[in-house]
């Protein structure tokens, strides 16, 4: 299988705060590739230099064959990677359905246009419906996205990463801050996706992890402790000492 | 929230201020004739600066410079091109304002809050500043006097645009042109955009949107709305001064927008028509006239965060009820 994202020796300070020191990441193609590690570890800092929302320090970053270092979001966008966050960055004052809109709009052929209408555009609906189908929010199309409950708002949040079609899709701890009962349906939200598209997953919830993931990364004050398939990395005694253990 | 006045609201607007002059000899004065012309180009200039303040969220404090580089454009191609045709000075100015748009949305859109209401007060002064002061060239305080205007094919079939009446209906005619293009423009893809680049800029850009270059076009839209109106004041008036340039006049579109309702099209332009109705009535009144407008303001922003409009609209709202 193809390599989609080649990460090498990613290194980024703050000030005398080393969080990412030399990290190598390769994920293939299809691939549900998990990231763990203890809260501060650089999971989310990892995702920032990947997604170029921050600039690294120093390494290269490939993605589908090409050089993607230092290169802004929106670019990174129309190459195919999508991110969600962890703490939700949607658009509250609009409807659940004008966030989808929104996105489904960027890879439309007018998506910019001036002076057409985006109601006509080609593709628009259907695209839109589907994606709102897809992650079960079908029915609140027309509420305010701050209305939403908390869980769905997490949903609407990855739905903005779907519409624009991503064959990445980086997904910053899903369920964070979810019940017991709303992270049940994100579960089967991931397991659906990972299906379609290949998605780089941090999560804390363990149970999540080795269910879904193929391959874990394991990263502790910003350095690779161990990366394997769940079952490894479940035998390995430095991440049962510095992160499993507390479990 | 949504404020969207309704089609036939406008329609009947535009019908009312179509008829309106043609009462005024015996119901009214031609004094209201001339200040709704000044209201109707005030209007064109408001509506621009609604697509970058009201959609974008991008409040500039230098509107004014657009508004008075298009009355100096005028002045300017009636000597240059020796016409005195409207057509000539709208297309040198809608020129101007494409460099000068692009030169200062440049550094400006790359800032924001407080720092871009600055970057653009800067500009803005800088050009005020330069009017003053390059007397040789502007005439400084004295300004510049334009000759009476025509319309028409230049050189070939040219008519002098008539008072109060001809230039009514021109404004009238460059307002409802300027309405349908904003109107187009925010129900357009990009102005989706706009609204959600006012609400989150960084998840717009992570959408695959080029921030940048979706402000640097609002911010060009509202520049040549702008220079547009600011041709019209000026011949109009048949006369351009700094004053057309200072950073006062850009604190009244502010005003103006936010007692009308940003966001709305329609609100600035009301609220433009309001500041310079009472404002007119007030100063024939006292000389301390903007201590009214200034509570009115107040009032407004405690009471009508939505301006005068969004009060209008939440009462109509109220009595429909939707719950959807």
């Amino acid at each position: 299988m193809t390599i989609l994202l080649e990460a090498r020796n990613l290194k980024k300070s703050f000030g005398n705060l080393a969080v990412l020191s030399d990290i190598t990441l390769e994920v293939k193609e299809g691939e549900l590739r998990s990231i763990i590690g203890p809260n501060g570890a650089g999971k989310t800092t990892l995702f920032n230099v990947i997604t170029g929302r921050i600039p690294l320090d120093s390494g290269q970053i490939r993605f589908r064959g090409e050089e993607v270092t230092g290169v802004r979001p929106h670019v990174l966008s129309r190459l195919g990677m999508a991110r969600s966050f962890q703490i939700n960055n949607f658009f509250p004052n609009l409807t659940t359905l004008e966030n989808i809109q929104l996105s489904v709009q960027s890879r439309l052929k007018h998506g910019t246009s001036t002076w057409r209408d985006l109601a006509r555009s080609d593709g628009m609906r259907e695209k839109t419906l589907e994606v709102l189908d897809l992650i079960g929010l079908g029915e609140h199309g027309a509420e305010l996205a701050m209305n939403l409950s908390y869980g769905d708002q997490r949903k609407l949040e990855i739905g903005l990463a779907l519409g624009t079609e991503p064959a990445l899709l980086l997904l910053d701890e899903p369920t964070s801050g979810m019940s017991r009962f709303e992270s049940g349906s994100m579960i089967d939200l991931i397991e659906k996706l990972s299906k379609r598209v290949t998605i780089i997953l941090i999560e804390h919830d363990i149970e999540l992890v080795m269910k879904v993931s193929q391959r874990v990364l394991v990263i502790h004050y910003g350095q690779k402790i161990a990366e394997g398939t769940p079952e490894e990395i479940e035998r390995n005694e430095e991440v049962q000492r510095v992160y499993l253990g507390g479990l | 929230m949504k404020l969207i006045v309704g089609r036939k609201y406008l329609v009947a607007v535009l019908l009312c201020l179509a008829l309106f002059p043609l009462g005024a000899p015996t119901l009214f004065s031609d004094f209201y004739v001339d200040l709704l012309t000044k209201i109707m180009i005030f209007g064109i200039a408001l509506l621009g600066y609604d697509i970058i303040a009201g959609y974008t969220g991008l409040v500039s404090l230098g509107h004014a410079m657009f508004f008075g580089l298009g009355g100096y454009c005028a002045a300017y191609s009636t000597k240059a091109l020796s016409t005195h045709n409207l057509f000539p000075m709208l297309g040198v100015a809608l020129l101007c304002a494409l460099g000068v748009g692009l030169l200062v949305g440049y550094f400006s859109i790359q800032t924001k809050g407080i720092f871009f209401v600055f970057l653009t007060l800067a500009f803005a002064q800088f050009f005020y500043l330069a009017a003053f002061n390059l007397t040789t060239i502007t005439g400084g305080d004295n300004g510049i006097t334009l000759p009476k205007v025509t319309i028409g094919i230049p050189k070939v079939w040219e008519v002098m645009v008539s008072r109060p009446l001809g230039f009514y209906y021109l404004a009238l005619g460059f307002l409802v042109l300027a309405y349908l293009w904003c109107h187009r423009v925010i129900s357009s893809p990009f102005g989706k955009i706009l609204v959600a680049i006012r609400e989150n800029e960084e998840r717009v850009s992570f959408l695959g949107f080029n921030v940048r270059r979706i402000k640097m076009k609002a911010f060009m839209i509202s520049a040549f709305l702008g220079v547009t109106a600011g041709v019209l004041y000026a011949t109009y008036n048949d006369f351009v001064s700094p004053g057309m340039l200072h950073w006062t006049l850009s604190g009244d579109f502010i005003l103006m927008s936010v007692l009308g309702g940003m966001g709305t099209l329609i609100g600035p332009v009301l609220g433009g028509a309001i500041i310079l109705y009472v404002g007119d009535f007030l100063s024939s009144l006292t000389e301390n006239w903007m201590i009214f407008i200034g509570s009115f303001f107040v009032l407004t922003i405690l009471f009508a965060p939505h301006g005068i409009l969004g009060l209008m609209l939440k009462r109509r709202w109220k009595k429909n009820d939707d719950p959807a």
